[in-house]
């Protein structure tokens, strides 16, 4: 077992927790190990029933780019970068390995060594997910770059969307439970969205990078971030979550309902019960982890575990033999630590009564009344948002600890005063904040005078407003404020009462002026802070014609501001006219610039073919020239090859640069393409 | 209607019926002297492309050559050890499949076919095992398939270009022209078949395909065509498949199967082919290119049934007939295989294999004054390149007649003609180890190996010797390689057990 048993987790459950009873103590029990004698590419590796009344087989990616089937001597060639793989029932009683590169989906019959089908996809393919998604029929939906693909068993394209990023992990679960299947994907933009069919249904926002997705039972499916946290959502809520600082390799759904088994990059697997997150039995494989997972021997369920290194370890499940011994050991201990905190707390108390006045004195006490408060501050000329700390009766800050998700880098900021003589009672920490999202700043200010050797520890939470980076311009400062050309027109309705409400909590904004908001008609001009200074805002309400203009500039951050609008005031349905003359004129030249470039390329790759075809040729030659023991020939050939490899290799060298460039192309053509 | 008004044609009208009637020389005469007289002529210049190009025309669909560097530097191939059965790479070796004995094989390590095709040649061993084998004028496979076209059709066009090229591919605005639907398949097909210039062709179809407006299956076909050339062998896949949905030919559906069976995909072939052959029931193209598939994955059943329903479409189809009188030969029914060839020489074709084929079928059914006849006729008339084939079966029959001392003549003179013939080289070592020659046989056994490593009658015969001679150890590397040629031969697995034995008890 290794070391760091618990890695310092914060569990987090919301308060409806069901908190089934389930008696079930199962521990995992090690099955089998052996090696693939490879490097497995990560994340690449799955069970599938290759031939007809087969077995599931594991098959990886070696990083050669190689495809390995345990216990068969082939390897499968693929000429594109794979970047994922998957199994697909679309043979006959068996399943047809698909497999995504960065060019094209491949699906194929490794039973009759034929390809299926072979589909291009642009930008390739980051990850897929088989099954039935709402009315649809059973497809494999591959998530490529900001857009998802639906290919049937005929290789026909039955389902395609857009989304504003990459995907990186999809699955398929009942999100609402409706009763229908929906799609579920995560992105590197923090967020987790939901389709419903192929229309959007919600964003769920996390708090970094989100790396795996399982379904887990009707209406509940986990989720996995970059940070190393884990958690579930059942019917649109989140259940529980659990920090750590090691990283997810896998989770996924095992024995029926009921238990998440989770893989962790470092080596770690461990059993947790779904609806709480409690760990449930451990074990551990000695090196890194590139995949695992879960396939059905007989009627076990097997986990296997693949490393990094090729190694493999499988995992069973059988009921713990010795787990209710475990469970009082553990009570004991819980329970002795809390004894032992009261107890620490006490003997403060009885230190207090015992000490004399001018001890007292001599310890700098603060006032009982000292209060702190926290509050957001702008200042006008640098176009700045900061946290103003504030503590009264001048009692010096002597540190401030700030806890926000995804707002600083490492989530938590500490702000301590150069040097002690330097500590204030008032204090701005800047927030400089790339993303429209809502935050909960948890803050802890350590107030003390210089000489004191205790400090009070007052804690404090506030909501960052989703759109904090504006602010009410002030009249002194008119000169930032740049008008923008692109703008959403909304209708009033009778739904909006007070838009004020909204801009209470969306923008940070002074209650009173807030107010000024649900007046008669009226423009309102708002500055862009850090790092948005030049992208000002303006809302132009006209009551009489009801409706209601947002100027700005950024596409996301529009899309953002409606969704937000729409979901306080609760509107379903609502007829917008958008503007954004600027981003229509790049794409229109981003499309008008595609079109050659497809052609050119094309016509690069045959150049770049005949070119290999010579080398080709000539290494066989040169080969002829040595069998016939014909040197100075040999010595002719190669140099020749040693020109003409140069030439294929510029050549492919000029089609991947302008590979990139369409890359970076297309791209920027689906961000703009896909507003919400 | 008197007869003596006769009409002269003159001018673009005469060289249009030159070229329907054929007479590619004379018409590309008329169009050049017209071209002179009007050198910006767009009816005439298309004649003339057209003129050139049909008369280096080669049937893409039947040219499989596939050169070594195809062979060997392969990359597209997904699995290069499938299941067997499923690759041609590994064809079924159980009891119905490949039997050298019963059934000899080519020098490429093929069994033999009824007629002669490029494609059938095995990926065996390593490159440099292909590279050393001997390659005769006759045997040699060609470095890499566009080499090998290139240097036909260079020839080609010497031959009739007298004035230098007709078209400077390289001032020509093909952009222009290939979009001009009125020019550029006479364009695209001089390019491709005459110049053979496929980067320039694989443009113009390119351009022409956009011009379409992505619609045409006649550009996608040619678009496929260039990369099957090019060997970017996925994007002719992509652009057949395109052209089916838009229109089903005979022609992409024969493309498609000919791309699969060069990534090395016979399942997937096949499946094209009963594709083809749903839209169009019996024809000839698919049932054939099925048939060769089976055949060479050992499946000889299935193929004859399918060269059957060729005959039962096309009953003057000689490929379709010689199959099947192949398969009839070797499979002990020489009388039935008799009928399959006269019925070849009824249609007209006489050549010296034939009525050595016939001479042989009548041997193995004992009509001995038939089969003296038809050899004779077949070493009169035979040509240089099939006579060592012909004396080599010259030397079978007199083997089957008893006379060894003219067999061993007859040998030594198929070995004059082709120095490589491994068989040859085989059959006169026994004879020469009969006579007690130990060493003479041994060195031709040898030599018999070297020219063809996969062949297994060298490899047996010389570890008969070896056994013999009690050199063990080579014995048991040369029956290891001959069983990689017939895996059940069972003398073969004697001599393997006998040796372990010895190995044993050391």
């Amino acid at each position: 077992m290794d070391g760091d048993q618990t890695p310092e987790e914060q569990i987090e459950i919301s308060e409806n927790d069901p908190m089934e009873n389930l008696e079930a103590n199962v521990e995992l029990v090690s099955a089998f190990a052996y090696s693939l004698d490879q490097r497995v590419m990560e994340g690449c590796v799955i069970t599938a029933i290759l031939e007809p009344k087969g077995h599931e087989t594991l098959v990886a990616v070696s990083v050669t780019n190689k495809i390995i089937i345990k216990d068969t001597e082939t390897s499968l060639h693929i000429t594109e970068t794979i970047r994922c793989i998957a199994a697909a029932p679309f043979g006959e009683g068996y399943d047809c390995i698909v497999i995504g590169t960065d060019a094209s989906v491949i699906c194929y019959d490794v039973h009759n060594n034929l390809t299926v089908f072979r589909n291009d996809v642009p930008d390739g393919v980051n990850c897929f997910t088989y099954g039935k998604l709402g009315e649809l029929d059973e497809a494999m939906y591959c998530g490529g770059n900001c857009s998802i693909w639906g290919f049937d068993k005929s290789g026909a394209n039955t389902y395609w969307t857009v989304t504003g990023d990459q995907v990186t992990t999809m699955c398929l679960s009942d999100y609402d439970g409706d009763g229908e299947t929906e799609l579920i994907i995560g992105s590197p933009d923090f967020e987790i969205r939901v389709f419903k069919n192929d229309l959007m249904r919600t964003e769920l926002m996390e708090t970094d990078e989100i790396t795996s997705l399982a379904h887990v039972s009707p209406g509940c499916f986990a989720y996995s971030l970059n940070n190393g946290t884990i958690g579930t959502y059942v019917l649109k809520e989140r259940q529980w979550r659990i920090k750590s600082k090691s990283n997810v390799a896998k989770i996924f759904n095992f024995e029926e309902q009921g238990l998440l088994v989770v893989v962790w990059k470092q080596g770690k697997i461990d059993i947790r019960f779904a609806h709480n997150g409690e760990v449930l039995s451990r074990d551990s494989v000695s090196s890194t982890v590139a995949s695992a997972t879960v396939s059905k021997k007989g009627d076990d369920q097997v986990i296997t575990v693949v490393c990094a290194d090729g190694k493999v370890r499988g995992f069973t499940v059988q009921k713990a033999q010795s787990g209710a011994i475990d469970k009082t050991q553990q009570l004991i201990r819980e329970f002795g630590q809390k004894k032992h905190n009261l107890m620490m707390e006490l003997s403060n108390y009885e230190q207090e009564e015992q000490l004399t006045e001018l001890e007292k004195d001599r310890d700098f006490r603060i006032p009982a009344d000292t209060e702190v408060s926290i509050l957001f501050a702008v200042n006008g000329e640098s176009q700045l948002l900061s946290l103003r700390v504030e503590a009264s009766n001048n009692i010096p800050i002597r540190g401030v600890l700030i806890f926000a998700e995804g707002l600083f880098e490492g989530e938590s900021y500490i702000w301590i005063p150069p040097n002690e003589h330097q500590s204030r009672s008032t204090i701005d920490i800047p927030l400089v904040i790339d993303k429209d999202a809502s935050n909960d700043l948890h803050t802890k200010v350590f107030l003390g005078h210089v000489d004191s050797n205790k400090l009070i520890v007052m804690e404090n939470t506030r909501i960052l407003p989703r759109f904090c980076r504006f602010t009410l311009i002030k009249p002194e400062y008119e000169k930032y404020f740049y008008m923008p050309t692109s703008f959403v027109q909304l209708p009033i309705n009778n739904k909006v009462v007070k838009i004020s409400e909204w801009v209470k909590e969306s923008f940070t904004i002074d209650s009173q002026l807030a107010d000024t908001f649900d007046e008669e008609d009226g423009e309102f001009r708002f500055m862009g802070l850090q790092p948005k200074q030049e992208k000002s805002l303006m809302f132009q309400f006209n009551h009489s014609e009801k409706f209601f203009k947002i100027y700005h500039d950024s596409i996301e951050t529009m899309g953002a501001m409606i969704q937000s609008y729409a979901s306080f005031f609760q509107i379903q349905n609502m007829d917008c006219v958008a503007h954004f003359p600027d981003v229509f004129k790049e794409a229109d030249a981003i499309l008008e610039e595609i079109d050659p470039m497809t052609e050119v390329r094309d016509r690069l790759t045959a150049e770049l073919q005949e070119r290999q075809g010579a080398v080709k040729e000539i290494i066989i030659r040169a080969e002829d020239a040595i069998a016939i023991d014909n040197i100075p020939e040999a010595r002719k050939f190669y140099i020749r090859l040693k020109a003409n490899d140069a030439a294929a290799r510029q050549a492919a060298q000029l089609r991947w640069v302008l590979r990139e460039f369409s890359a970076n192309f297309t791209l920027a053509a689906h961000r703009i393409s896909c507003p919400e | 209607m008197s007869d003596d008004v006769s009409v002269e044609f003159s001018g673009f009208i005469k060289a249009f019926r030159l070229f329907r009637n054929n007479r590619l020389s004379e018409a590309e005469a008329v169009c050049t002297a017209l071209l002179r007289k009007n050198p910006l002529d767009q009816a005439t210049w298309a004649l003339k492309l057209q003129c050139l190009s049909d008369s280096t025309y080669v049937d893409e669909l039947e040219n499989e050559d596939v050169g070594l560097a195809e062979t060997f530097l392969e990359q597209n191939v997904i699995a290069p050890n499938a299941r067997p059965g499923t690759s041609f790479q590994r064809p079924k070796t159980t009891s119905k499949g490949v039997n050298p004995i019963l059934r000899p094989s080519t020098n490429a390590g093929r069994p033999i076919t009824g007629v002669v095709r490029p494609q059938s040649s095995f990926k065996s061993g390593s490159m440099e095992q292909a590279v050393r084998t001997a390659r005769t004028a006759k045997t040699a496979r060609a470095v890499s398939s566009t080499s090998a076209r290139n240097m036909r059709l260079g020839t080609a066009s010497m031959a009739s270009g007298g004035d230098g090229e007709f078209v400077n591919l390289a001032r020509l605005n093909i952009d222009k022209y290939a979009a001009d639907p009125q020019v550029n398949r006479q364009l695209f097909e001089y390019v491709f078949y005459y110049v053979n210039d496929i980067r320039i062709a694989h443009q113009i179809a390119g351009v022409a395909t956009k011009s379409a407006g992505y619609e045409d299956h006649f550009w996608k076909n040619q678009l496929a065509k260039c990369y099957l050339r090019l060997g970017m062998l996925q994007d002719a896949t992509k652009q057949l498949i395109s052209s089916l949905q838009q229109k089903q030919l005979i022609e992409t559906f024969a493309f498609l199967a000919k791309a699969y069976n060069r990534v090395d995909q016979p399942m997937a072939a096949l499946k094209t082919y009963s594709q083809g052959l749903e839209v169009f029931p019996e024809d000839v193209t698919m049932l054939t290119g099925m048939a060769r598939v089976q055949e060479a994955l050992g499946e000889y059943e299935l193929s004859v049934d399918l060269y059957k329903k060729v005959l039962d479409a096309q009953s003057n189809n000689i490929e379709a007939i010689a199959c099947v009188a192949t398969t009839y030969y070797y499979g002990g029914k020489p009388e039935i295989a008799l009928r399959y060839y006269r019925r070849i020489l009824q249609m007209g074709v006489s050549s010296a294999e034939l009525f050595m084929n016939i001479g042989l079928c009548c041997l193995a059914a004992q009509q001995f004054d038939f089969a003296l006849s038809s050899i004779m006729r077949a070493q009169a008339t035979m040509t240089e390149d099939v006579a060592a084939d012909i004396w080599y079966n010259i030397g079978q029959a007199m083997v089957d007649v008893g006379d060894l001392y003219s067999a061993s003549r007859a040998y030594r003179i198929a070995l004059s003609h082709d120095p490589d013939h491994s068989e040859s080289l085989v059959n006169l070592g026994i004879l020469q180890h009969r006579e007690g020659k130990t060493e003479e046989a041994r060195s031709l056994f040898s030599s018999a190996i070297s020219k063809n490593p996969t062949m297994f009658e060298g490899n047996f015969n010389l570890a008969l010797v070896c056994l013999h001679q009690g050199k063990y150890h080579e014995c048991r590397k040369l029956v290891e390689k001959a069983l990689i040629a017939f895996p059940d031969h069972e003398h073969c697995k004697k001599i393997l057990n006998t040796i372990k034995v010895l190995y044993e008890s050391i």
